[in-house]
This record gives C-alpha cells, sequence and structure tokens, in this order.
C-alpha cells in the first residue's frame, strides 16, 4: 500500500491519534507539574504576625499608655506602671487605637504582685480589644485553627508600680497577645 | 513497510515535517512557561503586602515615642536589570498611601489599580496624620511633633535634631536645671522672661551647677544659636538644634532662618563677649548662647514672651 494512501486510511488515522494523544496527554501532565511547581516554590505570603505583637508590645512598654510620665517633661519612665492609668479598663483602647481595623490584634495585661507569697497575687488587669481577645482565646484554647482562630504571644516583664496603699511595689506584668490568622 | 519509506525520498521529507512540527510543539512550551514566569515575577501583591505591613508597622512605633523621628525608606528596585529586559519585565511603581488609621499601598496610578492591601497602625490620640499619597521609589516617612507624615526625599534641614544620648551619670544630670542670662541690656528681658517660663515648669531651679541659655545681641549678625563643645555628649548640641527647630517652625515667626554653631571662643567677633564667656562660662560645659540682631529686635519686633514659650518648648522635647 501507498503511504499516502495509508494517511488517507481509516487505520492510518487511528494510529496517529493514538501516538499523538499520549504525547499530547503526557506533555499536559509534565507542564502543569511544571506550573504546579512554580507556584509552590514561590512564596507569596507574608507573615508578620510575630512582628505584629511585638509592634504592640513596645507600644505597650514604652509608651505612656499605662506608663508612668513627667507632665513637665514628658518623659516617660518605663517599667513603672500608673495604677491611675491601669486601673481604667479602657485605657488600651483609648491609648492605642486602631480606628476601624478592630480585628487586627488584641491583648491582655494582668499585673501581679511579686511580693506576695508564695505565689503571685493578682493585682489588675487590662484588656485591648476585649471582645475579640476572649473570643479568639475561647478558639485558641480548645485547639481551633484556621482564619478564624489567632496566634498567641505570651511574655512578662518585672515591673515596679505605686499601690493604692500608697507604697512601690514589686510586680510582673504579663502580657498576652492575640495576632488574628488572616 | 517502514524499512521501505526510510528509503525513499518521500519518507525522508515525512520525518523532516515530523521534526518541524516537534521543535514548534517545544517551542510552544516554552513559550508557554516563560509566560507563566513572567506573569508570577510580574505579579505585585507580594510586594504591595509586604510595603503596606513593613510601613505601617513603623507608622506604629512612630506613634509609640514622644520624639521625632524620620526614616529615609527606599523601595526595592525592580524591572531594571539584564533579565528583566531579555524578559520585558515591566519595571513596577506603587502609589503609597498613609491614612489616619492604616498605609495602603496601590499599583501606581491608584485609579488603574486593580487591588490594593491595608495594614492597619494604632495612632497616638496626640498625633494628628497628614493624609498624603506618594508615587515614588524612595519614600520618607517623618513625626515631627504631633504630625505623622508621608512624602518624597527631601525634608528640609531644619525638620530633625540628632538624637544624642547622655553617654554617663555626670552627663545624665545636665541640662536638668537650665538658667538664662543676658550680655546686655538689649536682651535682658527676653532672659528675664525664659527664667520666668523655666521656672513655671520646674526646669529654672537657679542652682549654681544649672547649666545656662545666655542671651547676647548684635546689632547686624545673623540669627545664630551658638553651642558649647561637650563634643562627648553633644548635649548643647542637641539643645541648640532644638530651640532653632521650634523657632523656624512657629508660624508667629515666619519661617526666619537660624544658623547653629559650635563656640569656638569668640562670638560675632567681638572680644568683650569673649572675655565675659571665658570668665563666666569657661569653666562650665553645657551652655548655648542666643544671639539676636536688631533684624529680630527691632525690624521684626519679636515678643520676648512668645520667644520665651519658643525656647520652653525645645527645652521641653530635649527630654522627649
Amino acid at each position: 500500500m501507498h503511504h499516502k494512501d495509508f494517511r488517507k486510511s481509516k487505520k492510518g488515522q487511528v494510529e496517529y491519534l493514538l501516538q499523538n494523544a499520549f504525547r499530547i496527554g503526557f506533555l499536559i501532565i509534565a507542564l502543569l507539574a511544571f506550573f504546579l511547581m512554580i507556584s509552590y516554590y514561590i512564596n507569596n505570603q507574608i507573615d508578620a504576625s510575630y512582628l505584629q505583637s511585638q509592634t504592640l508590645l513596645n507600644r505597650i512598654l514604652y509608651s505612656d499608655t499605662i506608663m508612668q510620665q513627667d507632665l513637665t517633661t514628658g518623659r516617660i519612665y518605663t517599667g513603672v506602671i500608673d495604677m491611675d492609668k491601669f486601673s481604667n479598663p479602657t485605657v488600651l483602647d483609648d491609648g492605642i487605637d486602631y480606628g476601624q481595623y478592630q480585628r487586627h490584634v488584641a491583648a491582655k495585661l494582668k499585673l501581679l504582685n511579686k511580693e506576695f507569697n508564695p505565689k503571685d497575687q493578682f493585682v489588675a488587669d487590662v484588656y485591648l480589644n476585649k471582645d475579640l481577645f476572649v473570643n479568639l482565646q475561647t478558639v485558641i484554647n480548645s485547639g481551633g485553627t484556621g482564619k478564624s482562630s489567632g496566634t498567641m504571644y505570651i511574655s512578662q516583664y518585672p515591673v515596679t508600680y505605686f499601690g493604692f496603699d500608697n507604697k512601690y511595689h514589686y510586680g510582673t506584668l504579663v502580657v498576652e497577645i492575640i495576632v488574628p490568622n488572616s | 513497510m517502514g524499512k521501505v519509506r526510510r528509503f525513499n525520498k518521500r519518507g525522508q521529507e515525512d520525518k523532516l515535517y515530523f521534526l518541524i512540527w516537534e521543535m514548534i510543539a517545544l517551542a510552544a512550551v516554552i513559550l508557554v512557561i516563560l509566560i507563566a514566569v513572567r506573569g508570577v515575577v510580574n505579579g505585585s501583591s507580594y510586594w504591595k503586602k509586604y510595603y503596606s505591613s513593613d510601613l505601617a508597622l513603623m507608622s506604629d512605633l512612630a506613634n509609640t515615642n514622644r520624639g521625632d523621628f524620620t526614616i529615609n525608606y527606599a523601595l526595592k528596585s525592580q524591572g531594571d536589570n539584564y533579565w528583566s529586559k531579555i524578559y520585558l519585565i515591566s519595571n513596577k511603581m506603587f502609589e503609597i498611601s498613609m491614612e489616619s488609621d492604616a498605609v495602603k499601598v496601590y499599583d501606581a496610578p491608584k485609579e488603574d489599580s486593580k487591588s490594593f492591601y491595608t495594614f492597619p497602625f494604632a495612632k497616638n490620640k496626640d498625633v494628628v496624620v497628614q493624609e498624603n499619597s506618594v508615587i515614588s521609589d524612595f519614600i520618607v516617612l517623618s513625626k515631627s511633633g504631633s504630625i505623622m507624615s508621608i512624602g518624597e526625599y527631601g525634608l528640609s534641614k531644619s525638620s530633625d535634631c540628632n538624637s544624642m544620648q547622655p553617654m554617663d551619670t555626670r552627663a545624665d544630670m545636665a541640662l536638668i536645671n537650665i538658667n538664662s542670662f543676658s550680655t546686655d541690656a538689649k536682651t535682658n528681658l527676653f532672659s528675664d522672661s525664659i527664667s520666668a517660663i523655666l521656672k513655671n515648669h520646674n526646669i529654672n531651679n537657679e542652682m549654681a551647677n544649672g547649666s545656662d541659655i545666655i542671651m547676647a545681641y548684635s546689632k547686624d549678625a545673623s540669627f545664630t544659636i551658638y553651642y558649647s563643645l561637650d563634643q562627648k555628649n553633644l548635649l548643647s548640641k542637641k539643645l541648640a538644634c532644638l530651640v532653632a527647630r521650634e523657632y523656624s517652625l512657629d508660624p508667629r515667626f515666619a519661617s526666619n532662618a537660624v544658623d547653629i554653631k559650635p563656640y569656638d571662643g569668640f562670638l560675632d567677633n567681638n572680644k568683650a563677649y569673649a572675655d565675659y564667656m571665658s570668665r563666666e562660662f569657661g569653666d562650665k560645659e553645657f551652655w548655648i548662647v542666643i544671639l539676636l540682631s536688631d533684624n529680630e529686635l527691632v525690624k521684626r519686633n519679636i515678643d520676648r514672651n512668645q520667644f520665651a514659650q519658643v525656647v520652653k518648648n525645645a527645652v521641653v522635647k530635649y527630654y522627649g
């Protein structure tokens, strides 16, 4: 049989189709694998949650939000808690205002008296975005993950505070910060 | 049959066609891959996320401190190298918008941007954010007094005074008590006003070991503030800079220029002044001399109480 006639015959077309179908199929699989590898290895995500928590921590520790401040010079005494401020439950929301973006971060500050033995004694606590903190803390404690959960960062610092008994006390400031997952 | 085809001319022609089609298919695959990679590289979402979070977190920290600061922020240069030219990767420009509670980053111009990223920051209640948008690969984020703003490179020189920190305990004690003197009758009242306002703020306790703000007069010298050569800590230089800055930023004084110079033993080339300074302040380390001329005292007729307010503001900011 002449080869020209063979290509025109139905048998020849089927043979060509089978050969090319395998080739094209393999090519599609290889291309898909390549695209998947590109998208897998390209990092397009930025996780700034730890940085967010540290930024908020710095705002709390080094600003005049809860720390004592000399009103004449404006100097802030880092590590000395002003109890007049700390006893105000909205002090953090007033001083660290995220405006319309309230789902950005939440925090709880807990002040303990270090002089009380055998265990530190609770003095006071104050929240930033209390509703968000309570909700996310519940989800985190129950092992929830994903976008409805968050990451909690806990740290503690030795502080001094002027108690309502008009005496300075040594204390521990426990800072719990929750950054919602994005 | 195949063996027969390989030896005739028509069979060789078929093989050539087959190779050509294979090459075309290969070229098509490479082209598709390059287009896909170029699409990923040309995507701007990563950088929009990066710049919005980076700038917003810095803005957040700017609201912590009472002091002033300036950050010169260079955006990563993209699309301007050998490979980017070969692959036709465009140079990405972003429009960065500072709002009262967030930084937003768009593809420039904002109107043509398909998407944008927002990262919030917490504003201090005493800080006013000047809302502004900038298209540049070099931006300046600054907080001066209670004003926070974003702009292109080119802040005025008077906008920032170097933050000079005390190095030891002795230096830490300097400039806590500030006395004000005058070298002559022309500036006596200025000196009295400064003393009074500092006393009201418990900064002037008339202590012997205090630091000094000395008012001096020259008929036609330019307005200059000299600072003592405490070069180890540069505390006097910082105070001189703050006074000059507060003065030039005060709208009541219409941005009058002020020179700042280290004191080199001469004041306006006046020997009487030099002797006076040597006699009265030779042993002291921390002081500044504010030299006013007829331009300020007569022509501009500067109010001494307003000027004292400027000095007081500078002293208060010294501690910021």
